[in-house]
């Protein structure tokens, strides 16, 4: 993720892989890693944490159970694997029964039974015939701020080179 | 205008304008030193090339000229001695340099960054950056250098660099092979490289070759960065080495650091003139063998304001040198610093003086903003 603005964060550059995290600093031209910890830390002072970017594949992290339905929506509760190592005890997700996207998703912590976050995606748009929200709201429901995350273009199906994701890329333009 | 409309037009540009005051004690009073820089940053993609640049203009103001010598202890001071330096408004290039990838290969010459080293206070692995007392900027500047860079598809990646010298007698040459793993990143090298010193017995700067076998290393340990790097200097047989660990708080508002460096050219005690003047001249890391330095961190309301405390300390002499400091972000764009530096300890006239004791006591402000 190369972060372009504001212009004081210009040229940073974040690498996730698993539970390790690099940063480039343009500054110096060094690529330094974060501790594992950081994937629970706010990403850039906004309200999305690392690890909240990982969520495109649920199923790696989370066990799913209480699947009910309606005409529209299909909802689903997702409790994390023993080995996930997340920082949320339960997610809840209402998911578009058409795109199959979740459009609410709320995150429980620390055993309570109001959200602490909720990330909505919206704006679904079809492209490469997948269905891609191409907006992302989170809410930070203990402080009451919200951060969103736009998709401006985005391309499927495209071909990555062998270390592609090598840290070692993150220093080049 | 026109040439400047059509740079902005062709490029992605960018940039800041900073103002920097610093008040410190020098020659029994507080004179007033500040700067105006512009940094003017352009950086364009071509598909397998780039272009990247920073340069501009820094203009300085009030006092402008120094005289090195208050910085080093009075027991050296000697009738007529003096070591004039003068901070000059002028234009500068930090980093100028071409690149061009191909598959795994990318080669960039010019003036740019090495970013060699994990440490963060202290980088013994990165052999050809210096920084002298005078100097204040907060950025490093570029090395004129050809960089040769091979990523494996495996996580590894090879890196030559190349300082070209009139000769190939003044050439500089360093390699190393960096490994990304999962819960380590290592590198080893070599260097074969021209190392500026001044002779004890002249003062005068001396080139001199040497062979380092470099290797630095970071790793994760529970909620800890540990992290380290080094050289072995095998024409001194001496090493230079820092070794560091970092914490996070869990909600990132909270950092400390604590890091020791050996360095194997410093002198226990008994520092001679050449000694301080390579210290001030940025050629060796420190002036005593072992530092310590130490930082808390803490930041408020999303890291719009943050307070840190540094200390550097010689654990040898007993002095150090503690930087309180606060750091607002009043928006997306701009920065205010403020560093006050505050030396503590006990001179000793007998052994040479001591490390921070005649470091002047003072402060410095940084007003940036990003544009």
């Amino acid at each position: 993720m190369n972060f372009i603005s504001p212009k004081i964060v210009n040229g940073i550059k974040f690498l996730l892989v698993g539970n390790n995290i690099w940063v480039y600093f343009p500054e110096t031209g060094r690529v330094r890693r974060l501790t594992s910890r950081a994937k629970k830390q706010k990403m850039m002072g906004s309200d999305f944490t690392y690890e909240d970017m990982e969520f495109y594949n649920l199923k790696e992290k989370f066990l799913p159970s209480d699947l009910k339905e309606d005409k529209n929506y299909y909802y689903l509760k997702l409790i994390p694997k023993s080995n996930s190592n997340l920082s949320y005890d339960k997610l809840t997700l209402k998911i578009d029964k058409e795109t199959f996207i979740p459009l609410k998703i709320d995150f429980y912590k620390n055993g309570n039974n109001s959200p602490y976050k909720t990330l909505l995606q919206q704006n679904i748009k079809i492209v490469d015939d997948i269905a891609t929200p191409m907006k992302t709201i989170i809410l930070d429901n203990e402080t009451g701020s919200k951060s969103s995350f736009e998709i401006d273009t985005i391309n499927y199906n495209i071909k990555i080179e062998p270390g592609t994701f090598n840290p070692s890329n993150l220093q080049e333009n | 205008m026109n040439y400047l409309f059509a740079l902005i037009m062709v490029f992605n540009i960018g940039g800041y304008i900073e103002y920097s005051g610093l008040n410190w004690k020098t020659e029994n009073n507080f004179p007033y030193t500040c700067y105006e820089k512009l940094n003017i940053n352009i950086s364009e993609n071509y598909s397998k090339s780039f272009i990247k640049a920073n340069f501009g203009y820094m203009n300085y103001d009030g006092k402008t000229r120094y005289d090195l010598v208050n910085y080093i202890p009075p027991v050296f001071h000697v009738p007529g001695f003096s070591i004039p330096y003068t901070l000059t408004s002028e234009p500068f290039l930090r980093n100028g340099y071409v690149g061009l990838k191909w598959n795994i290969f990318y080669i960039s010459l010019g003036k740019q960054q090495m970013g060699w080293g994990t440490g963060y206070a202290y980088n013994p692995t990165n052999l050809f950056q210096y920084k002298t007392i005078m100097d204040m900027n907060e950025e490093l500047d570029g090395v004129n250098s050809v960089k040769l860079k091979i990523n494996f598809p495996f996580d590894l990646s090879l890196e030559t660099v190349m300082l070209p010298g009139a000769i190939i007698d003044s050439t500089s040459f360093a390699g190393k092979i960096k490994g990304y793993f999962p819960l380590l990143d290592f590198s080893t090298g070599f260097a074969y490289y021209i190392q500026t010193h001044l002779d004890s017995l002249t003062l005068n700067p001396v080139n001199d070759r040497y062979k380092s076998i470099l290797a630095d290393f970071s790793t994760n340990i529970f909620n800890f960065n540990i992290y380290g790097e080094g050289l072995f200097n095998l024409n001194k047989k001496a090493p230079v080495a820092v070794i560091g660990c970092g914490y996070t708080g869990t909600d990132n508002s909270f950092l400390l650091n604590f890091e020791y460096l050996y360095n194997g050219y410093g002198a226990e005690s008994n520092y001679n003139i050449a000694d301080w003047l390579d210290f001030l001249s940025g050629y060796e890391l420190s002036l005593g063998k072992h530092e310590l330095i130490f930082n808390v961190e803490k930041s408020y309301n999303n890291e719009y304001v943050k307070f840190n405390l540094t200390t550097l300390v010689n654990p040898i002499d007993k002095t150090g040198l503690i930087l309180p400091g606060v750091n607002i972000n009043p928006n997306d764009n701009s920065t205010i610093v403020l560093t006050p530096f505050i030396p503590y300890g006990k001179d000793d006239p007998s052994n040479g003086g001591t490390e921070y004791t005649n470091f002047p006591i003072g402060w410095q402000f940084r007003i940036k903003v990003n544009f």
